[in-house]
Formats: C-alpha cells, sequence, structure tokens
C-alpha cells in the first residue's frame, strides 16, 4: 500500500489541522513504530546481523521534521536512519531487504542498517562516524547554492554529536556561507550510555547555535505538531533566506542505544514515564477528540500498516543474496566524465 | 611546447577545467584571496569568483566533508589540503567517507572529487610539517592515487583527475613547485593509471615519484658517467599501480631499487617489492633495495634533516652496492 | 653600536636592494619602526628595526646592491645597544608558528546578504592581495640543493640488507639468485662447479653468465674450425667388470633418433661425391673478410649454402620431397643448416637462400646458429626446409655420407679443405680441394641429376665470383 503524497510544505497553521494531514502523520509514525518493532524481532532471529539501532519512541520528532521536505530535498541522517528513511519515502521493502543484506535493498547489501541511501528519495545516507554527515551535507547545500536552486537540506544527527569538532566546524561554515540548511538534533538525553548533562557542558542544545549567531530552537519532540510547526518554519527561512538554523527536538528512545544495549544506565521508572506521553498515542488521541479517528479506524490503520511491514519481510527474505561474482562492483564509478 | 613551472601547469590545469566545465569549483584554506600558500592557485578567485574559489576557514573536516557532500549532489570539487600533514584531522572524511561512500550505498551515488595535497620534507619544517602520505591513501580501496613527477605529468593528471568520477588523492610535492619542465599545448592530459619509463637503461631500475623522481633522474645521470646505465621508472600512478613497466625493465635488468620521500617500512616500496616477488622473481638476482626517509620524526636541524630524507648520494651509493661494486 | 645587516628575505635571495631608506641620518629610530624598504629577486618589503637609537650611519645608500649579511647601516650610539643579529641569519618576515604566512586583517564575517560579503571581500583583496601575494612566493623555504655526497640514513637501511656479511652455510646448499638458476637450467650450466661472487658466495646473473661464455667457447660453431676439447682417457681398470653406464636421452635427442631412423628406413639412399676446388672461394673469402667489419664476415659454409640455393633454382626437382607416392616440388629453396653440438643435433633453417645476397645469409644463418646453441630458437627457426647441407669440415674428415633430414630429398655432407698436390696444365701444384657428398632419396631422383646437380654446386663454388652478385 502506497504513502499518501505529502502535501507542500508550508508555514501555515492550518495545514496541521487538516485531517488528511494529521492522517498521514498518524500512518507514517506508526509504519515506523511497527517497522522497528518488527526489525528488532528480526535482529533476535537472526536475520539481521552487526548494529542495530532503533528509533521507537522518536516517531514524532522523524515524522515531524522530515515531513515538511519536498521530495528534492536532502536528508543526511545517522546510523538511527531507518526510521527516517521511511519518512523520507524509501519503501519499507528496500529497507528491510537491506537490512537482510539482500541485493534488492537499498543499498544492495552492502551498507546494511548503518549505510541506507536513496538517490530517488534524496535521502543521502547512513554514516557510522558521529557527526561525519554534517561537513558532508553543509556540501550539498553549498552546490544548492552553486546552481541556485531551491533546495533544502536536512541534517539529522543526536545529542552526541554536538560535541564533536564536525559539528562546529560545520554550524560555522553553514552561518558563514549562507547555507540552505537546517540542522536537527534528536536529543534523546543520552549518547549511547552517556546522559547528556555527563558529556556536554551546555544541556540545552538548542544554545549551542547562538555561538555561530544561528537560530536555535527547541521543542517536544514527543508531539509531532509541534515538531511539524517549527519545522515548516525553520525549512522556510532555509529556502527563502538561506538562514542556517538548529533545531533540538527532545524525545526518547524506548529501547537501548542498540540491539546488544543491555541499557543498565537508565531506571526503567524513566522509560514508562516516557512512554506515557507517546507521540502516536498522543496523536490518536488528539485525533479522536476532534472526531477524526475513532477506535476502529486506528485498528485498521494498524492493521495495515502492520500488514506493509509483514509483506517488507516476506519480500527481504525471498530475495537474493549478492553473488560473490559482484564483489567488487562499484568500488569505483566508471571512468571520464563526459 | 611551453615550458612551465610545476605550479604553473597545475594553474593552467584548474584554470582549463574550471572554464570547461561549470561544475568545477575549489575550495580550502587561502586558496583565493591569498592566491594560494603555494601559488598554485593565483589569479583564480579573480576570475571565476568566489562561488567558485571558496576560502574555508581551517577546518579541514569542513573542507573534505563539503567537497564530498558538493559531489554527490552534482558538482566536481578539487578540494585542496594546504598540506598532507593536515588531512590526518580529516582522515575520516577522507576514508570512510569519500572512499566508500559509493560502494557502501550500493554504487547509488558517486563522489568525484580531487583532493589536492603536498608533502614532502627536507624544508627544516620540523616533525609534523614533512609528511608523506600517499601510501597511507594508496592502501584504501575507493580512492586513487597520484603523484606526478613532471609539470607535464602535472598538468595532464590533474586534468584527468577532474574529469574522473572517483575520489582522487592528487599528491603534489612542496620541494618541487618551482621546478620547471616542458609542457605539451593544448589538451594535454595524461591517464592516471599508466607509470612509464622517464629514462631508459640496462644495468639497473630505479622506481620513483614525486620528487624522488627528481632525485632518481639526477643520481642515473651521475651514474652514467661512470659507466652505469640506470633505467628510472616514474611511478606515477599508486593507485591502480602500474607495474608493468616494473616487471618489463625487471627483466631485463634484474636490479630493483624504489625510492620514496616517506618512511621506508610499509612505504609504497614495500608493495612494488612484493608485487616484483610474485610477478618477477626467477628475474631477480638480488632482493629489491628500498630506499626511504629515514625512520624519525623529521629532525629540524639542516644536517639532520638532509640526511634522513634520500638524495641523490643514496640512490647511486645503492645502486653500485647492488651492482657489487662497493 | 648596533649594525643593520643586509636581511635574508627570502631563501633564494642572494643580495638587495635599497629601495628607499625610511629614516634619515641622524634621526631615532625604535626597535620594531619600519627601517628600510629593500628589494629581494620576489618583492619589495619592508623591514624593521631590530634595534633603537640613532641611525648613525646609512652605509648603503638608496639604489645600491648589497649580498645578505652585509652591513647597510649602523644604529645607535651605545645607549640601546643591542646585540648584532649573527652573520647571515637575520630574519625577515617569519612564518607564524604554525607555518601559515601573517597575511593582513581578513575583512570580518558579517551575516549579510551574499552580495555584501563579496564587495567586503573585494574591499579587502584590493588591500591585502598584493602583499600577501608577495610574501607568500616560495612560502616553504628549499631545502637547498642535493649536495650530499655521503650516503645518508635514508638508504642505510638498504645498503644494510645489500652488505649483510651473510655467513656461508656449512653443508651441500648453495645460495643462487632466481635469474641465476634459471639461466643456468637454460644453458645447461652445472651449478656446482660455478664460483658465486655475490654476497655470501652468491651465485649471481653474472657469474652463470661467464660459465656459460666458457663453455660456449668450447663449443664450435658449425662454421668455426675450432677443434674440439680433448678429452681425457678413461684410466685403464685391471679388467673389464662388466658395467654399464645408462645415458638417459633428452626429448630432443629421443626426437631426432626417431626423424633419423625413419629417415633411413623409409628413403632408400644413394651416393654422390666430389672434389671440388676452393682456391678462388677461399681467396674471395679473405678478401671479403679483409674488407668488412669484424661482425660481418662470411663463412666458407655462407659460400656454400650459397652455390647450394642457386644450383637449387636450376634443379627444381632436387628441390623437392617425396609425398605418399606423389613428388612435391618446392617453390622456396629453404636451406636446412644442421648444427651438431655433443648433446644434440639440430637444423635451423635458412629461408630463401637463393634470394638473399652472401651479406644477409651470412648474418642470418650467424643468428640462427647462435639461437640454435643459446637453445633460444623459435619453433619456426626449425621448420620448412627444402634442402639441407651438413658441414664437419672443421674436424679432419675427407668425406662422409649424412643421412638425408626430412621431408627433404637430398643433403649435402662437406669434408675439410685439405691442401693437396694437383695436376693443373700438365703441372703438379698444390691445391685447396674439398670433397662433397650428396645422399639422394632415389625415390625423388636419379644418378644423373644427382651428378649433374653436383656439377653445378661445384661450377658455383669454383667461381665464386658468381655467388656475390
Amino acid at each position: 500500500m502506497k504513502v499518501e503524497q505529502r502535501p507542500a510544505a508550508s508555514p501555515s497553521k492550518d495545514t496541521l489541522t487538516d485531517k488528511a494531514t494529521l492522517l498521514t502523520l498518524y500512518r507514517e509514525m506508526l509504519l515506523i513504530r511497527r517497522f522497528e518493532e518488527k526489525t528488532a524481532e528480526m535482529y533476535q532471529a537472526a536475520k539481521i546481523g552487526g548494529f542495530c539501532h532503533l528509533n521507537i519512541g522518536e516517531e514524532a520528532t522523524i515524522v515531524g521534521t522530515i515531513s515538511a521536505l519536498r521530495p528534492k530535498d536532502y536528508v543526511y541522517s545517522t546510523y538511527r536512519e531507518h526510521g527516517h528513511a521511511l519518512a523520507k519515502g524509501v519503501e519499507p521493502n528496500a529497507v528491510m531487504a537491506e537490512l537482510f543484506g539482500k541485493e534488492t535493498g537499498t543499498s544492495h547489501g552492502r551498507g546494511g542498517s548503518m549505510h541506507l541511501f536513496s538517490q530517488e528519495h534524496r535521502f543521502y545516507g547512513g554514516y557510522a562516524i558521529v557527526g561525519q554527515a554534517l561537513p558532508i551535507a553543509c556540501g550539498s547545500a553549498y552546490a544548492i547554492n552553486y546552481e541556485e536552486k531551491d533546495e533544502v537540506v536536512m541534517s539529522i544527527f543526536g545529542d552526541g554529536a554536538t560535541n564533536i569538532g564536525a559539528f562546529h566546524e560545520s554550524l560555522n561554515a553553514a552561518k558563514l556561507w549562507h547555507l540552505p540548511i537546517v540542522f536537527v538534533c534528536v536529543n534523546n538525553l543520552y549518547g549511547m550510555g552517556t546522559a547528556v548533562n555527563r558529556a556536554s557542558a551546555v544541556t540545552e542544545i538548542w544554545k549551542k547555535a547562538c555561538a555561530y549567531d544561528m537560530t536555535g530552537e527547541r521543542v517536544d519532540g514527543m508531539d509531532v505538531l509541534a515538531v511539524r510547526r517549527i519545522t515548516d518554519q525553520l525549512v522556510a527561512q532555509a529556502r527563502e533566506k538561506h538562514e542556517p538554523s538548529l533545531l533540538e527536538c527532545v524525545t526518547y528512545r524506548y529501547r537501548g542505544h542498540s540491539m546488544s544495549d543491555p541499557d543498565t544506565y537508565r531506571g526503567k521508572d524513566e522509560i514508562k514515564e516516557w512512554q506515557t506521553r507517546d507521540a502516536i498515542l498522543s496523536l490518536g488521541d488528539h485525533m479522536k477528540k476532534q472526531k477524526m479517528l475513532d477506535d476502529q479506524e486506528i485498528q485498521k490503520i494498524d492493521e495495515e500498516v502492520t500488514a506493509q511491514v509483514e509483506a517488507a519481510v516476506k519480500f527481504a527474505e525471498e530475495s537474493p543474496d549478492p553473488d560473490p561474482k559482484d564483489l567488487y562492483r562499484d568500488v569505483y564509478a566508471d571512468e571520464v566524465a563526459s | 611546447m611551453a615550458v612551465l613551472a610545476m605550479r604553473d601547469a597545475l594553474n593552467q590545469a584548474l584554470r582549463e577545467e574550471m572554464k570547461r566545465d561549470q561544475a568545477v569549483f575549489l575550495l580550502g584554506e587561502d586558496i583565493g584571496l591569498y592566491d594560494g600558500s603555494f601559488k598554485v592557485t593565483r589569479g583564480l578567485m579573480k576570475e571565476f569568483g568566489e562561488k567558485r574559489v571558496l576560502d574555508t576557514p581551517i577546518a579541514e573536516e569542513i573542507i573534505i566533508g563539503t567537497a564530498i557532500g558538493a559531489a554527490m549532489s552534482g558538482l566536481r570539487p578539487v578540494a585542496e589540503m594546504m598540506t598532507v600533514n593536515f588531512i590526518m584531522v580529516a582522515m575520516d572524511q577522507v576514508v570512510n567517507a569519500a572512499a566508500h561512500i559509493r560502494y557502501m550505498f550500493g554504487g547509488g551515488t558517486k563522489v568525484p572529487l580531487v583532493i589536492r595535497t603536498p608533502g614532502g620534507g627536507g624544508h627544516q619544517l620540523g616533525a609534523q610539517h614533512s609528511h608523506s602520505h600517499e601510501n597511507w591513501f594508496a592502501h584504501v580501496p575507493g580512492l586513487k592515487v597520484v603523484a606526478p613527477g613532471t609539470p607535464a605529468d602535472a598538468k595532464g593528471m590533474l586534468k584527468s583527475a577532474i574529469r574522473d568520477d572517483n575520489p582522487v588523492m592528487f599528491i603534489e610535492n612542496e620541494g618541487t613547485y618551482a621546478v620547471k619542465g616542458e609542457v605539451p599545448d593544448g589538451e594535454h592530459l595524461v591517464p592516471l593509471d599508466k607509470n612509464e619509463v622517464k629514462r631508459p637503461g640496462e644495468h639497473i631500475t630505479i622506481c620513483a615519484h614525486s620528487r624522488m623522481l627528481i632525485v632518481a633522474m639526477d643520481a642515473a645521470a651521475e651514474l652514467e658517467k661512470e659507466g652505469i646505465s640506470a633505467e628510472v621508472v616514474d611511478m606515477r600512478a599508486l593507485r591502480p599501480l602500474d607495474m608493468a613497466p616494473v616487471i618489463e625493465s625487471v627483466k631485463k635488468t634484474s636490479r630493483l631499487i624504489t625510492v620514496e620521500e616517506g618512511w621506508r617500512s610499509y612505504g609504497i616500496g614495500s608493495e612494488i617489492a612484493s608485487r616484483v616477488y610474485e610477478e618477477a622473481f626467477d628475474y631477480l638476482d638480488a632482493p629489491v633495495a628500498r630506499i626511504g626517509a629515514a625512520e624519525v620524526p623529521a629532525p629540524y636541524n639542516k644536517r639532520l634533516e638532509k640526511i634522513a630524507f634520500p638524495g641523490k648520494a643514496d640512490v647511486i651509493i645503492t645502486a653500485k652496492a647492488l651492482l657489487g661494486k662497493n | 653600536m648596533a649594525s643593520v645587516q643586509m636581511p635574508r628575505l627570502s631563501d633564494s635571495m642572494e643580495t638587495g636592494k635599497i629601495l628607499r631608506w625610511l629614516k634619515k641620518e641622524g634621526e631615532d629610530v625604535k626597535k620594531g619602526e619600519p627601517l628600510v624598504e629593500i628589494e629581494s629577486d620576489k618583492a619589495n618589503i619592508e623591514v624593521e628595526a631590530y634595534a633603537s637609537g640613532k641611525l648613525s650611519k646609512i652605509v648603503v645608500p638608496e639604489g645600491e646592491s648589497a649580498p645578505i649579511g652585509a652591513v647597510i647601516a649602523e644604529i645607535g650610539d651605545g645607549a640601546a645597544a643591542s646585540k648584532t643579529a649573527p652573520q647571515g641569519q637575520a630574519p625577515a618576515a617569519e612564518p607564524r608558528q604554525d607555518s601559515r604566512p601573517a597575511a593582513a586583517e581578513a575583512p570580518k564575517a558579517q551575516a549579510t546578504a551574499p552580495a555584501a560579503h563579496v564587495a567586503q571581500a573585494n574591499r579587502a583583496a584590493a588591500a591585502t592581495a598584493q602583499t600577501a601575494a608577495d610574501a607568500g612566493g616560495e612560502q616553504y623555504p628549499h631545502g637547498g640543493p642535493d649536495d650530499r655526497t655521503e650516503v645518508g640514513a635514508a638508504a642505510q637501511a638498504a645498503l644494510n640488507v645489500i652488505r649483510r656479511p651473510v655467513e656461508q652455510e656449512d653443508g651441500e646448499r648453495q645460495r643462487v639468485s632466481p635469474v641465476a638458476r634459471r639461466l643456468a637450467e637454460e644453458h645447461g650450466v652445472d651449478l656446482r662447479r660455478v664460483q658465486g661472487t655475490g654476497p655470501g658466495g652468491r651465485i649471481t646473473k653474472e657469474d652463470v653468465e661467464a660459465a656459460a661464455q666458457q663453455k660456449g667457447q668450447a663449443r664450435p660453431a658449425a662454421t668455426a674450425a675450432v677443434p674440439s676439447p680433448s678429452r681425457e682417457a678413461r684410466p685403464a681398470t685391471a679388467r673389464p667388470t662388466g658395467e654399464v653406464e645408462v645415458v638417459e636421452l633428452t626429448k630432443l635427442q629421443t626426437t631426432v633418433a626417431m626423424r633419423l631412423a625413419q629417415s633411413m628406413f623409409s628413403a632408400p639412399h644413394f651416393y654422390v661425391t666430389s672434389e671440388i676446388a676452393m682456391d678462388d672461394a677461399v681467396r674471395l673469402r679473405q678478401m671479403f673478410n679483409e674488407a668488412v667489419d669484424k661482425s660481418e664476415t662470411i663463412s666458407l659454409n655462407d659460400l656454400i649454402v650459397k652455390a647450394v640455393a642457386l644450383a637449387l633454382t636450376k634443379f627444381p626437382e632436387v628441390n623437392a620431397s617425396w609425398a605418399d607416392g606423389r613428388i612435391e616440388r618446392k617453390r622456396d629453396v629453404n636451406i636446412g643448416i644442421a648444427v651438431g653440438l655433443p648433446d644434440r643435433l639440430i637444423v635451423p633453417v635458412l629461408r630463401n637462400a637463393d634470394q638473399k645476397s652472401l651479406k644477409e645469409i651470412a648474418t642470418e644463418s650467424k643468428q640462427l646458429i647462435e639461437r640454435a646453441r643459446a637453445n633460444k630458437a623459435a619453433a619456426q627457426d626449425y621448420v620448412g626446409n627444402t634442402f639441407s647441407i651438413s658441414n664437419l669440415g672443421m674436424y679432419d674428415v675427407d668425406q662422409f655420407t649424412a643421412i638425408i633430414n626430412p621431408p627433404d630429398s637430398g643433403i649435402l655432407a662437406i669434408g675439410s679443405i685439405e691442401d693437396k698436390a694437383v695436376v693443373k696444365d700438365g703441372q703438379v701444384v698444390p691445391g685447396k680441394r674439398m670433397r662433397v657428398t650428396l645422399s639422394v632419396d632415389h625415390r625423388v631422383f636419379y644418378g644423373v641429376t644427382a651428378a649433374q646437380f653436383l656439377q653445378e654446386v661445384k661450377r658455383l663454388l669454383q667461381s665464386p665470383m658468381a655467388l656475390v652478385l
């Protein structure tokens, strides 16, 4: 079942009361949730190997930000990216196949969980080194200016990345060169096992923008509508004024850093507390209150989305492994541009 | 045919390619207003403007990272690392990103990027400013690595590198920017994967690249006076490593010396020697002799530095020893 | 008193010209103030004073040049005397610690629209570009000329390997370089007999080549008249023991044996002998060889080859083969030249001998024989013969009969040239005589043809000028 086309981004508040838009947001979040739950199951069934990082709990941040973009806008993400790719329009089949390491995956089985990619959807990866993608994102933004296009780049990273040199170099360059870029910090309060206050001298991440004279904003990352609203604004600012910005979305990941994380550094109570503020439940409640959805319809959406995920697993299972003969394919590109 | 200094040959290459393709742009520290630390980019900002000749902050990761992203998005950047010593600050971008992106994203994109960077020592600049790292880059699949030693090759290979769709490490040398040589007129392109004999000879083979090519040629000229005919093979193409002319030469001479400005162990010579053992073992009269910088951090003192880096005396004496003429 | 010396403003600078003194004689100068403008080989540089005091004397006036280190002015009266800068080390524009040159103030970055930023940059460019550009130049000083003559540390490791004193391993084990081993096998050199001159007694390519050369000298070329090496008689034994030494054949020997047997036993051979007066031929060869370079000499065999080739053009029935009940006459005249070595017999082929000049024949046969000797012949060297020659003349042989080399129908066996008493015009005079014997495949041609063919060969050799044409 295809995900509906996203309406064009607009700073107007009105779209965020439009049922169609809200339904889209709801569905996308639920798809990510069910997909990631299934991914965890598949990982434990040893269908997925290596490192596996899940977005469970962060759906509002992901969907709220990425839904504000146009198809030709770029997204640069990290290794915790499955939801980001899905939100940008990459097909669940291709994502799951990549997790399974199959030839039909987004990266033909060469990348895995941490290196998804889609030229068509301008989902520009998938990076395993913290902070590495920010300078690269600046490069695409520079190209937008160079070619005088009206596109925007969204660079998504975690709280841990805001203490690495590349983060600072990138914010400085973005402001200096007037890059059309929005830096989105998914502050889930932990960089692997280290809480933000043990790693960052400044714990309100949005404040770091001021060192570069840059717009800094902070939003409740569990409220998809709030996230979407502020993102609309910042994306417009980037697109129209070439003013970069830093958006801190405060959210939470319910599971450990990765599937290998015993998660002993957080209390169970903390996790439970955040789960009461679950974004999908909140939006569902909100829409129910607005009489846009009832329990039956919610159930139906859940079933549809679950079916999509099951279909993705089936697709991945049945897809072929890469041929060993192709081991050396694509190490290099064809020689000599025209 | 014109006689140009290395820096001017490179300047010409940049200018011609920027004129030819709007997607080509330059970025680096002090390349614009300052005309470049070594004057390779002289006049280019004036001619092409700020957008296409971007002066960056001192932020190596941003230089390489921005170049990578721009390349992925359709441009053809030529990034400068002011010296190869600074590239270590951005090794993550060079290796983990530039070299790997095409492959790990399943061929979904490409990174048509040139990183120009001079290495080398011998200028009393101390340990942190005297490195040569082409062997590190040549070790990495996904990168191409070239190190021209003449102005003609420099111009031709830089043009080819810019037109190549892969990340190319273009190794220059601080000590050769003023070296002059003949450069053909017109559209002069040199392939990135062909090494060649720069001086034919009969008794011994010498492999060298970059500034050491000049050292090897000087040594060969002196050896000739003593009746020793040395064949000098220019190893300007390091990855992919074109061994054909070397093997052909060794089959003729049976003796090989490799010369490099980087440290000897795990250097370029090690790879050349290994391949010679694999492909021409039965033609060798002695093990391959590898000359590289002495394995110390480069000393400041002038004399110490002179003996730490290879000079023509080293090549001459080693050649004679290898030929049994101590 | 402090001397102001001509500063070194660039690594390649040797002299500088005073452009402008910024202070007058008698004026006070403060340390750090601009004092003088100097033209180096690269740019005009403003140089500051390194001492405070009165500029008591200008030694080198404006417009004049001086070498680096020369005194160009004197400052002070001792009041603020500072150490004179050491000779030749007056630093000028020192590069900054991180070695990036000091540029003038960069324009302040402003978060204005790009256009304004560019305009600002352009203004800054006007102010700083010139000085910055000029000061840069050869920014990293050149290390100086490559004038070291003794070996440096850079090559030491390589030299240590080459010069490593190699312990002689006890026992049979020899050190042999890979190429030496390969060449030894090719040339049939016994490594046990070679003295190694490489490190640790390693046998090198040169050692093997020398050994092969010696061996080669002992082996006669097919045309050189060198007697075979003397053989040692086996020491007499008290009584014969019945012992047998078995000699295994090489593949080549086996093949030759089989082919010769086949030739002998399938082709009915008959033989015709003729004695040829070789005086003129010998003389012609001598004159010829005196006139040319050592590498271009002709041999008697070359003359014989040419004579035979020309004769064959007149006797196509001789230049033919028996082919399953039919006779094939060959157009091409390709002469096989038998090369006999102690352990093998090979017959390289000189193609189209009838069309080649004596000189060409000489050159080519030398090459063919050399290749055959050195075991470097190509496969096509051995095919295509239509007639063959076997020459044992250098072994003091009167005459002999040779076995036809398939698919030929004839082979000419050449004996030695002897000085004998001959009858000429009724007188007994000395003459040089050579006996040749033609072996014929009787199925292909008969006695009269054979005799006439031989007559033609004799005629050509006895009037050898015809061969030179």
